[in-house]
């Protein structure tokens, strides 16, 4: 039982920290809803839980949320994110996508990174969420839409100033 | 698909790639507060639920440092259509004869690092393995079977990842779903597969070359690796285009390659005037980046002496001798006195990425087998002492500057002083370093000498910096050389610090 999730954990951890992250921006609230959904799913049981990564999904980031309620605090971490340079990718446009992801709505942060992090179909998002599964799409494509709005603007700025 | 949407998807792909390479800490399990919780069905519950808090205090320190990108992410990470488990690495029709399961040295990939060595068992035939190409190819067969089990701390199996095309029946064992052939010191290496690489991103991509260059060269003789898909002349891995044969070092993340040859060595002009003072290897520390070796002066009689004079260089080395090192890093006392330095030969086995191993006469010369050309740098912390060092996280590794402490990701306190050390060879011994905000905004600055300078041997540091109180959040650490002609920075290293 213990290799069982020992394998369930190494296999879905760093994923859903990702996710979490890139959901609630603040890494510690990340990590701590990431081993808080952990415990759940341990609580509950592996066999009574259908789909292990998007259950994760789900129950971490209502844990995020939770957590952001009660402490709203700014964090620059987007500002600076992946500073690393790996030499082969332009680390501009995923800084600035990032923030701009930070800029959406909690639901619409989630249910992006759901479909297109976590690869969720419509149907899996709806059930999980607990949203109308013909609202799926079209919030889908409104947060898309605000996202190449907020990351255009980032541009924009950026090349004003210099 | 309308155009809309098709360009949504473009979007959400970005979108995912751009997390996929968010650095995070991977706790690992036994720090986790399941394997710490009271179990309902596990016999589990050793550790402490104040245990798992504290990992997670230490994850923040760590940050990018300690991190695990790529790590057992299944095909549904990337896309939900994407194929699933790896077929085994033996060909379930495989003839009864000779199935070997042999250990075989290969290579994990590290965010931020260099690839880290391990041995792991191959499953093929005494046939197979008996030639260079059948032995790169079940080196391949056998990362691809691994999974991500049991691998060095830290690291990940990035060719887990990598479908594998059903096995046909012609199909040999070892080498299924690539083939390769070796020109001179290049082992072209082609891939079959139909369902593409399976990675995504760019960490995850470079996370695969370099593990596959390694992995590849590590066959003794072959320098160089040639990437390719079936039927094309090159590879295309996410958006890395791979299309000429690639060293160690052109994948290995540092800035620049370590001097190779003895012109590009370093010679000290030691004590010479006693005769007979040879040194002996009195540590060795390797942590799977960063080696170093201490070597200490002895005289005749066994006593502590200076040091005499003495060269380092590197060397490519002849890897097909049993040590199978890529690379030579000298280190020659002069033997003063006449007379043959006589010693013991001696070999010393670590077979930690980079250090393989150092062998000696036991007396004056010392040779640090290595895995590759990664910068290096000498110093001596006294007369009777050398350091030779060799590697470093190479954000914090530039041609003049190697910093040690603090580490990439480190937590320091806003208003606190934080310890700086490590080793510069720069003019005059003047080492400058800033503190920048998130916004690239100098928020402190200033310099110290280091314990030598405008000299073939490096100085070192250990100095305090004042970080600026109320100034918190992600900030940079940079260290570098203030050009004497122009006043430009030179040979900086950037070592991002998570302040609080």
């Amino acid at each position: 039982m213990t290799d069982r999730w020992r394998e369930v954990y190494e296999r879905e951890y760093p994923r859903l920290v990702r996710a979490l992250l890139a959901i609630g921006r603040d890494p510690a609230a990340a990590e701590d809803a990431a081993q808080e959904a952990f415990v759940k799913a341990h609580q509950t049981g592996l066999d009574k839980i259908e789909k292990l990564p998007a259950w994760l999904l789900v129950v971490g980031s209502r844990e995020v949320f939770r957590k952001a309620k009660r402490a709203r605090r700014e964090t620059d971490l987007w500002a600076s994110l992946p500073a690393r340079d790996d030499g082969f990718d332009t680390s501009a446009d995923r800084v600035d996508l990032l923030a701009a992801l930070g800029e959406l709505p909690d639901r619409q942060r989630a249910i992006v990174v759901a479909r297109y992090y976590y690869g969720l179909s419509y149907d899996e998002i709806a059930d999980h969420f607990d949203i109308k599964s013909g609202t799926v799409g079209a919030t889908l494509h409104q947060a898309i839409e605000r996202l190449r709005q907020i990351q255009l603007a980032g541009r924009l700025a950026r090349g004003a100033m210099r | 698909m309308t155009d809309e949407r098709r360009d949504d998807e473009t979007i959400g792909r970005a979108l995912s790639r751009a997390i996929e390479t968010i650095d995070v800490n991977q706790t690992p399990y036994e720090r986790s507060r399941i394997a710490a919780a009271p179990a309902r069905r596990s016999i589990f519950g050793l550790w402490q639920i104040a245990t798992a808090a504290a990992a997670i205090v230490l994850a923040l320190a760590i940050g990018s440092w300690l991190t695990r990108p790529t790590d057992g992410q299944p095909g549904v990470a990337a896309s939900p259509t994407a194929p699933t488990s790896p077929i085994p690495s033996v060909a379930p029709t495989a003839s009864p004869v000779q199935a070997l399961s042999v250990p075989i040295w290969v290579y994990f990939a590290r965010d931020g690092l260099p690839p880290v060595g391990a041995s792991i068992d191959a499953h093929s035939s005494s046939a197979v393995l008996s030639s260079a190409e059948g032995r790169i190819g079940s080196r391949i067969s056998a990362l691809s079977g691994y999974g991500s089990g049991s691998i060095p701390a830290g690291a990940t199996n990035p060719m887990s990842l990598v479908a594998r095309p059903a096995p046909t029946a012609g199909s040999s064992q070892g080498s299924m779903g690539v083939s390769v052939s070796v020109q001179g010191d290049v082992a072209k290496v082609e891939f079959d597969l139909s369902p593409g690489w399976g990675v995504r991103g760019s960490a995850q991509s470079l996370a695969l070359v370099q593990q596959l260059v390694y992995t590849i060269t590590e066959e003794p003789g072959i320098r160089r690796a040639l990437i390719t898909e079936k039927g094309k002349p090159n590879a295309v891995i996410d958006q890395l285009v791979l299309d000429k044969p690639l060293s160690r070092e052109d994948v290995f993340g540092y800035s620049f390659i370590g001097a190779v040859g003895k012109a590009q060595g370093i010679s000290w002009g030691g004590d010479d005037s006693v005769a007979h003072v040879g040194a002996r290897m009195l540590a060795a520390v390797s942590d799977g980046t960063r080696a170093a070796i201490t070597l200490e002066g002895r005289g005749p009689n066994g006593a502590v002496a200076n040091l005499p004079s003495f060269d380092a260089w590197l060397e490519q080395s002849d890897d097909t001798t049993k040590i199978g090192a890529k690379y030579t890093l000298y280190v020659q006392l002069q033997w003063n006195g006449g007379g043959n330095s006589n010693g013991a030969a001696d070999v010393t086995m670590f077979e930690q990425t980079p250090l393989k191993a150092v062998t000696t006469n036991g007396n004056n010369v010392f040779r640090i087998e290595l895995d590759d050309a990664r910068p290096w740098r000498v110093y001596m912390p006294s007369q009777t002492q050398v350091v030779i060092e060799i590697g470093g996280d190479p954000r914090a590794t530039s041609d003049r500057i190697a910093v040690t402490a603090p580490k990439p990701g480190a937590i320091a306190n806003s208003g606190a002083d934080l310890t700086l050390t490590g080793a510069a060879r720069v003019f005059e011994a003047n080492v400058v370093w800033r503190v920048l905000d998130s916004t690239g905004k100098v928020v402190a600055n200033g310099h110290f000498n280091a314990s030598l300078g405008s000299s073939a041997m490096w100085g070192t540091f250990n100095t305090r910096i004042p970080m600026p109180a109320n100034v918190r959040g992600n900030l940079t650490l940079e260290v570098y050389e203030v050009s004497a002609k122009d006043g430009s920075a030179q040979g900086v290293v950037q070592i991002p610090l998570s302040v609080r």
